[in-house]
């Protein structure tokens, strides 16, 4: 995938996380697009980077334009997209349930750090409030993370019995 | 310097590492402020979310069917809010009526003023957490919403003003845990205390006497009292659901239910 595509699909996260993401909340969780875009980068397109530089820079606009401090989310997404980069090695990128484990560490990881580093900061909200909505919070991300993956999985792992494989 | 040009993304991603971690050091020790380019590029998003964010609640009350009944809900709702507001400042004002008018005359006395200007906005977005603490509303500065502004519904207190942009305002709300509120009971004005956020999406605070008699039940209402922010006297806060007595410190403290549902922000009002 060209970095054009990938940056036109990180600014529709970007907009579309903020706005519409909120009227289909389930108990007030709903899913991040831009961590559901960083999983699926770094875990289909890991030489190229995507995930690391993208997830960065989309993570500090984010962080300038809704959150209390700027850098947790790009710091957040940097570590998620190093830790998939890692479990490459030992997962089969065509299988989807691969994805699926990804998906939910990466949910999980991304919670433990906001929440960590806020707690560092002095932020007194308990861990067991900060994960209250982890269980809904990866499912969603989780359908989303899939959606993208059986979508973009095609154009990545070329099979010669495929039409357009050339 | 040869093992960095040997290993050119370690070393890539170290300095990106020791570098977010700076920003958020300088983002935390100036107090969340994103200075003069973060307010510009929060002026270019809330352009391009401002639509999306009113599609977006169209759709979900039904934008075809139901739109003149929705703006009549959100008319309704902001004249229910004012409502409530004048219901809580009558009710207070009744009792300290009879002595505000013995001191009036003794020291010319001119009252709480209560005709405070507001101004409506709408939520535009959460913040990544999904602890309700932070959100976006569509109108700024140019409004004259300004920081530590305070924001509340019809259902009561909601927070004040983090950081205020020519458009656009990021609110920090109750729960959070560095806003401190000070409070009187409405059924007692004489009871006073002060709350903040627990840490886990509700209230607690203490009674600075500690033979006050609260009851569980007993509405808090902001008392006016305390500086930057400036609480009007009056906002409905919450309700004490629990009450202790610390024996280490001899304070009463409380846990407080409060009254706004912050999963369910849509429109907000600022007051100036």
């Amino acid at each position: 995938m060209k970095y054009r595509y990938a940056v036109c699909m990180f600014v529709a996260a970007l907009v579309l996380q903020t706005t519409l993401t909120n009227i289909i909340s389930i108990f007030g969780a709903v899913p991040n697009l831009i961590l559901c875009l960083v999983v699926v980068f770094s875990f289909l397109y890991d030489e190229n980077n995507y995930g690391i530089v993208l997830g960065v820079a989309f993570g500090l606009l984010y962080d300038i334009c809704f959150s209390e401090y700027v850098g947790i989310a790009a710091l957040a997404y940097l570590v998620i997209s190093l830790a998939i980069m890692l479990v490459n090695f030992v997962m089969n990128k065509e299988s989807v349930f691969s994805v699926i484990i990804v998906s939910v560490g990466a949910t999980a990881l991304h919670s433990l750090m906001y929440w960590s580093i806020m707690a560092m900061l002095g932020s007194s909200y308990g861990f067991v409030y900060a994960m209250r909505n982890l269980p809904f919070y990866a499912l969603y991300n989780t359908a989303v993370v899939t959606g993208l993956y059986s979508l973009m999985i095609k154009k990545v792992i070329r099979h010669h019995n495929d039409r357009y494989y050339k | 310097m040869k093992w960095m040009k040997e290993h050119k993304f370690l070393t890539g991603v170290a300095c990106t590492v020791l570098a977010l971690c700076i920003v958020i050091v300088l983002s935390y020790l100036t107090g969340g402020s994103t200075g003069f380019v973060g307010r510009q590029i929060g002026n270019v998003t809330t352009l391009v979310q401002k639509p999306i964010a009113s599609a977006s609640y169209a759709v979900k009350n039904g934008i075809f069917k139901f739109r003149d009944t929705v703006a009549e809900n959100d008319e309704l709702k902001e004249e229910n809010a004012r409502l409530k507001q004048e219901i809580t400042k009558i009710r207070l004002t009744e009792r300290d009526l009879q002595e505000l008018r013995e001191l009036a005359g003794a020291f010319n006395f001119d009252g709480t003023a209560y005709d405070y200007n507001m101004v409506a906005a709408n939520v535009i977005s959460l913040d990544g957490t999904n602890w309700f603490n932070i959100f976006t509303i569509d109108r700024g500065a140019d409004d004259g919403i300004y920081k530590n502004a305070v924001v509340v519904n019809g259902s009561g207190l909601i927070g004040t003003v983090m950081e205020a942009g020519s458009d656009w305002a990021k609110v920090i709300s109750i729960i959070d845990e560095t806003n401190k509120v000070s409070f009187i009971v409405l059924r007692d004005p004489d009871m006073v205390g002060i709350l903040q956020g627990d840490g886990s999406g509700g209230l607690a605070g203490f009674m600075l006497d500690n033979q006050a008699g609260i009851i569980e039940g007993d509405v808090l209402v902001t008392s006016g009292m305390g500086m930057d922010p400036m609480y009007p006297k009056g906002i409905e806060i919450g309700k004490i659901t629990s009450i202790n007595y610390n024996m280490d410190t001899q304070l009463k403290t409380i846990a407080i239910e409060p009254s706004v549902k912050f999963k369910n922000l849509r429109k907000v009002a600022v007051v100036l």
